[in-house]
This record gives C-alpha cells, structure tokens and sequence, in this order.
C-alpha cells in the first residue's frame, strides 16, 4: 500500500534504530479495533498487533517506504500535528514516546501539545500504550558522553511540560480523563527493553528477590558504558528506586469505558516465587566474611539439579530451596559469579577457589571480552601490573646475569693463567688422555652391541 | 571561496552590510545562494570537512543537521540583508512581474510557453513584466514569444560564475524592478517569488509549472514544495501568511548584527585578495 504523505514528512529520513524486542510484543498482544501506531516501531511489533485496522504515523519517508510493505497496514507519513484531529481509533499505540515524531519540516511541539494530537484521535473508550524515555535513567547515567547525532538537530531538554517522572506521567494522563491501567519501568535500554516491572510489582517486598533476578538478568543497555549497572538491582529495589531510574516508562492509560484487561503485573511472565536472588545471597555473604554460609550456598548450588543454572537466574526460598527461573547458562556459571564478585568489590575471588568451597570440579575459563569502561579499566590495571612485576623480574634476571657474566670472566681468567704454569700443562694432557680413552671406550661398547 | 558564494552579488551584499564596500574581502565558508527544499546547498555542491556553511532559514538548518552537515550557521539570506539596508521607498506599483521557472547553465527546460502565456494572461489584470533567466534571454525563439504576447520582458542579468563575470549589481537591479510592481509571481515557487514578498509584492504561484530534462524529483520535489508550502500557491494567496513563511523562509527575523556576520565569516583578520 503506497503510504498516505501528510505533510511535514521528511524525505531522505529514516529512524534507523526503532523501537522493539519481544517482551513490547507481549504489550501489544491485546491490543484490539482500529488503530493507530505513532513513532518508530519494528516492523515485527507492528505485524504482532492482532488488531485489523492498523494505520502507521512515521516521519521518515524511508521508513514509511518500509512499512508500507506490511500487508493490511496504512503508512502515514509527516508530523504529528497534521494528524486530522477526528477520533477514529480505539486503540493508539506509541511505545517509542513522542520525541521522534517532531520533524524538521513540522512545528515545534512540546511534548504536552504531542500528547493531545495523539488524545485528539482517542475514542470514548479507547485504549493509549505509550513509552516515555527518562533522561536520568540508568542508561544515561552508566552511559559515557556521546556528541549529538543527527537526529539531535534541536534539543528538547528544556521543555517544562514533559513529564518528569512516572508519577509525573500518570498525573499528566489522569489529568486528561484517563485511567492508568499499568506503568511499568522498562530496563535495560529505552529502545530494546527486554524486562518490564509495574509499580504494583516493584511495591511488593515479596517479590524483591524475584524482580532482582530479573533486573540482573534484563541485559546491558546499548552503547559504551562507565560500568555494569546491573549490580545495582537489589539495592534500587530495596530503595524503591527502580521506578525512578528505569531507563525508560510504558503506560497503559484508558477513556472511559475500556473493558480490555491491563496486561500483567511483570513481563515476561515468571513463577511467582518468594525468597531471595541467589546471586545477592552470596554477594552477601561474601560482604560480610561469612565463609560458611557462603560454603552453605555454594555447596547446595552445585551439588543439586540447578548446578548449571546462572546464580541470578535462581530463587532461594526462606526453606533453603533453590528455584531456578531459567534453563542452563552457555557459560560456566562458577567463572560468571566470580567475574560478578570481583566486579562488585570483593576481593580476588576465582572460581577455582568457589569451586574448590562447593567441592566441584571447575571449568576451563572461557575468554572475557571486557563490555563497560570499569572491565576495560580493570583489565588495563591488571596488565599494568603484570607488566610492572615482569619489569621488575627482568631487572633481577639481568642484574644476576652480569653477577654471573663477571664471575664467569673472572674463572676464564684463571684458567688462562692456570694453563701456562707447568702443572697446568700437565693437568690439561692429563685431561686430553681422560678424553680418548672415553671415546675408545664408547666406540667398543658400540661395537659389542652391535 | 566557493564560487557560488558570489553568484548574484551575494557576497558583495554581505561585505557591504559589514562595512567593507568596496573591497571584497575572502568569505570562509559556503554561502546559500537559493531558496531550497534540502540541506541549502545545490545538489552537486561538494563539501570540505571542517568548512562552515551558511544557511537562510532555521529550518533549512535543521534539515541540513538531519542531513549529517556540521557547522552550519544561519545567517539570513543576503536578499533580507539587501532590504534592511535599502528601506522601501514610496513608489508607483503596477502589475505584476513574473519570472517563468528557468533552467540553469546546462539545463532545458520542458513546457509549452504558450499555454504558460495564456495563463497569465487569463489570471494578471494589470501590465506584466516577465523576467527571463540570462540563457532564455538571450534565445530570441523564447524572448519573442513573450514579447509578442505584449509584455514587457527584461533579464536581471547573468549571476557570475566561477569567479568571472561577477555582477554585484544584480541584486540591486531585481529589487528595483520588483519594488515597481504591485504583484510577483512564478510558475514555481522559488528565490524569485519569496524576494517579491520581501520587497513588497503580493505573491503567487500558478501555471504549468514545466519540468527540466531528466529532472529528477530531489528531497520530494514538485509535491513536496505543493504540500508544504501550500500556502504560497494559487493566483491569489493570503498576504499575511505569505510574508510569515517569507519571513522565516528567507531568515529576515534571523539577521546577525555586522560584528556577529564579521566574525563568522571570518571577515575580522581581513586577508583576502578579492575571492
């Protein structure tokens, strides 16, 4: 289907990186009527929407070239404001947020003049999924500068009506006769999420240890980082933190009428098991010196059915069982923790020693590709100080060596002197006699053995 | 230092409105010389890494970021300099000035004259004046078309190319004819059309709007220009918005003081030699 040009469209743009990944799918798996997908969005997202009716607002003209090879999909292309102000549809999906549907050929909106064009086309009834990135998320926090793009040809940062927070968001949507169903915070990346927890779920110290498992397990955001923030899950959610730097928010915001279910508590959907991440288990022990309880753990890891199951990826319950929460890991599980304690601060733990406390056998360890600034900068002071110790070997090797050089010199010389006395002569004939008579000897037994 | 930056004089208006008239000194940079729907700068224009371009409109600065360009400046088009620096005095305006879409060097245009002929002679009341681009001009099959139809018909002049040739009165020479008519008008929205408002004018856009050979529609081309800029088209237009989109079109709410031009163009150390 030829895309539909509105106006405002930009003609050599295309929003490369769109937003996706599997867990948003689940999100859109009830969405239902007409409607209307806003911003950047993979192709795979729009063709997992159930819905019939689905029109696609894009202001690239290279991406509404892409989308409009989806079968039954309208691609509209141009800004947001020329979108005709008629509610036409039930349910409007942007999941991106509203930063990416300014144009440089379209007005300047502000975010909350964005919002109404998209409430504009809401039906009584009628059902928003929106994304919202947050600047102080952990992403940005953990991320190193990056100089602008091109897609940064005007800064936003100062518009004062965009939400700051989901608090902020939920109040701005309520404002506007909506009712939240869901607010989730997305980790680990604005764009790719692959974790989202709804403030219900992160408000509940029983689930504390299972939201840590999957924040640990959420995945690093995009691009360089300073460090790996993922240590950090249990203790934003012991803060009540997680919600207020989650790298970005997804609503679920309803008019008047809407009889559509909310979608779950936490994607993806897990077991609802009470008790603390293994992983922070022994972090914690290992902080505080208890051997044993570390020893307890290790023990009770590796000698049962979960031994290959990543740490963070297992329960233990407040009876001492251990519930895994995923398969096997590719890797070996012992050289993950000990790579993970070492990066967390303590100490030189090695997974032959973990091995050695579990009483297992260790795997060979496998090559380590450093992924954040701290790991390359750990990885550069260990090399610094091998060098260091190895510089410091070579000056002993070198000054031994001419310790042994000089001693050498000092025995030639004696020996030179030694040769030209008569009992030196009579010593080296003595010694040359020694050496034939070896040499006969050594060809006889040849011979006799032949 | 590009040889665009003095087609039509452009630079020489800048130097004057800097105080350096009549010296022209060297302009570091790319300078935009035409109203266009891209990055400001013609299609072929090569670029230098490091090298600052110079662009009309805060818009076309955006698109041009979008574009991958770095250090660009708006700095407002010459023609709005041109207009600050002679202020409109009263005269007799009278009908209408139109400039028929024009090939450049190299270039031919497709589309029948007559019928274009026709059309402004349905649409304009009063005498009209057509200004021929230098090339057409100077091709009497052309020139005598619109004479015969009984209008008036006059040539700007020839833009300069290359460093040779340079009429730094052409800009002068424009504004003085567009200031005596009441009316401008292309069959293209283009410089020509937005300089009229400038200087005055009540545009419009009407008419075959005639194609080069091989044209090829860049950035949206035709419709893009049709859409997005809706408002300038038709025999009559709403004068208010047109002297809006003009306003931010030609950057005539963006000129710089002459200290602030000075310094981006690098006219403060002055060593050129006249290029």
């Amino acid at each position: 289907m030829t895309a539909l040009l509105l106006g405002g469209e930009m003609p050599h743009w295309s929003d490369s990186s769109p937003v996706r990944g599997d867990v948003l799918r689940e999100v859109l798996a009830s969405v239902a009527g007409d409607t209307l997908v806003v911003g950047p969005h993979d192709p795979e997202l729009i063709a997992a929407i159930p819905a019939r009716n689905i029109t696609v607002l894009v202001r690239g003209m290279l991406d509404a070239g892409t989308g409009a090879e989806l079968p039954g999909v309208q691609v509209c292309c141009g800004s947001l404001d020329k979108l005709a102000a008629v509610p036409a549809y039930d349910t409007v999906v942007a999941l991106d947020g509203l930063d990416r549907t300014i144009s440089t050929e379209g007005a300047d909106l502000t975010w909350s003049e964005s919002l109404n064009c998209l409430l504009n086309v809401l039906r009584p009834g009628g059902r928003l999924l929106l994304g919202h990135g947050n600047p102080l998320g952990l992403h940005r926090l953990y991320g190193s500068a990056a100089s602008a793009g091109d897609a940064d040809w005007v800064v936003t940062a100062a518009d004062v009506t965009r939400p700051a927070g989901l608090d902020a968001l939920g109040d701005r949507l309520r404002a506007a006769g909506l009712t939240v169903s869901r607010d989730y915070a997305a980790y680990p990346d604005p764009l790719s999420p692959t974790v989202l927890l709804s403030r219900t779920a992160l408000a509940d110290p029983d689930r504390h240890g299972l939201l840590t498992s999957m924040l640990r397990r959420a995945g690093l955001p995009d691009g360089p980082l300073l460090a790996d923030p993922r240590p950090l899950a249990a203790e934003l959610l012991r803060h009540g933190l997680a919600a207020a730097v989650a790298p970005s928010w997804l609503v679920v915001a309803a008019r008047p009428g809407d009889g559509t279910p909310p979608p779950p508590e936490v994607l993806p959907a897990v077991p609802a098991v009470a008790g603390d991440c293994l992983h922070d288990a022994l972090l914690a022990a290992a902080r505080s010196g208890d051997r044993p309880a570390m020893r307890a753990l290790l023990t009770a890891w590796q000698s049962g059915d979960a031994a290959t199951v990543p740490a963070d990826a297992i329960i233990v319950a407040a009876d001492g069982r251990l519930h895994p929460l995923t398969g096997p890991a590719g890797e070996p599980v012992l050289h993950l923790l000990a790579d993970a304690l070492r990066d967390e601060g303590e100490g030189d733990e090695t997974a032959e020693l973990l091995a050695a406390m579990a009483g297992t056998p260790v795997a060979p360890r496998p090559a380590a590709v450093p992924q954040t600034l701290r790991e390359v900068r750990a990885a550069h002071d260990g090399l610094a100080a091998r060098v260091s110790d190895l510089q410091d070997q070579l000056r002993w090797y070198e000054t031994r060596t001419a310790a042994l050089q000089s001693e050498l010199a000092r025995a030639n010389r004696i020996i030179a002197v030694l040769k030209g006395t008569v009992p030196g002569k009579a010593a080296k004939a003595v010694l040359d006699g020694a050496r034939t008579g070896k040499r006969l000897a050594r060809a006889a037994v040849r011979r006799i053995r032949r | 230092m590009h040889h665009a930056n003095h087609y039509y004089g452009h630079s020489r208006v800048l130097a004057r409105y800097c105080g350096y008239e009549p010296e022209l000194p060297l302009l570091r940079g790319y300078l935009q010389h035409g109203w266009n729907i891209g990055d400001g700068m013609a299609p072929d224009h090569e670029f230098t890494p490091g090298v600052p371009s110079f662009l009309w409109s805060e818009r076309t600065r955006r698109r041009a970021w979008s574009m991958g360009r770095r250090q660009l400046y708006v700095t407002g088009s010459p023609w709005a300099y041109l207009i600050a620096m002679e202020p409109d005095e009263p005269e007799q305006r009278e009908g209408t000035i139109f400039y028929p879409f024009h090939g450049w060097e190299g270039q031919h245009v497709q589309g029948d004259h007559d019928r274009l002929i026709d059309e402004i002679r349905d649409t304009e009341t009063g005498p009209v004046t057509v200004c021929l681009y230098w090339q057409e001009y100077r091709t009497p099959r052309v020139r005598s078309r619109y004479e015969e139809a009984g209008f008036r018909v006059i040539c700007h002049g020839y833009r300069g190319g290359w460093w040779k040739d340079l009429d730094p009165g052409f800009l002068g020479r424009q504004l003085a004819e567009q200031r005596r008519h009441r009316r401008v008008a292309s069959n293209r929205l283009c410089s020509a059309v937005f300089y009229g408002v400038l200087a005055g004018c009540e545009p419009a856009v009407y008419g075959d709007p005639m194609q080069l050979d091989g044209e090829q529609d860049l950035f949206g081309g035709r419709g893009r220009i049709r859409r997005q800029w809706a408002s300038m088209h038709g025999a009559t237009v709403d004068l208010e918005t047109a002297r809006a989109v003009t306003t931010e079109e030609l950057g005539a709410d963006r000129l710089l003081s002459p200290g602030e031009l000075r310094q981006l163009l690098n006219w403060n150390d002055r060593n050129g030699n006249g290029r």
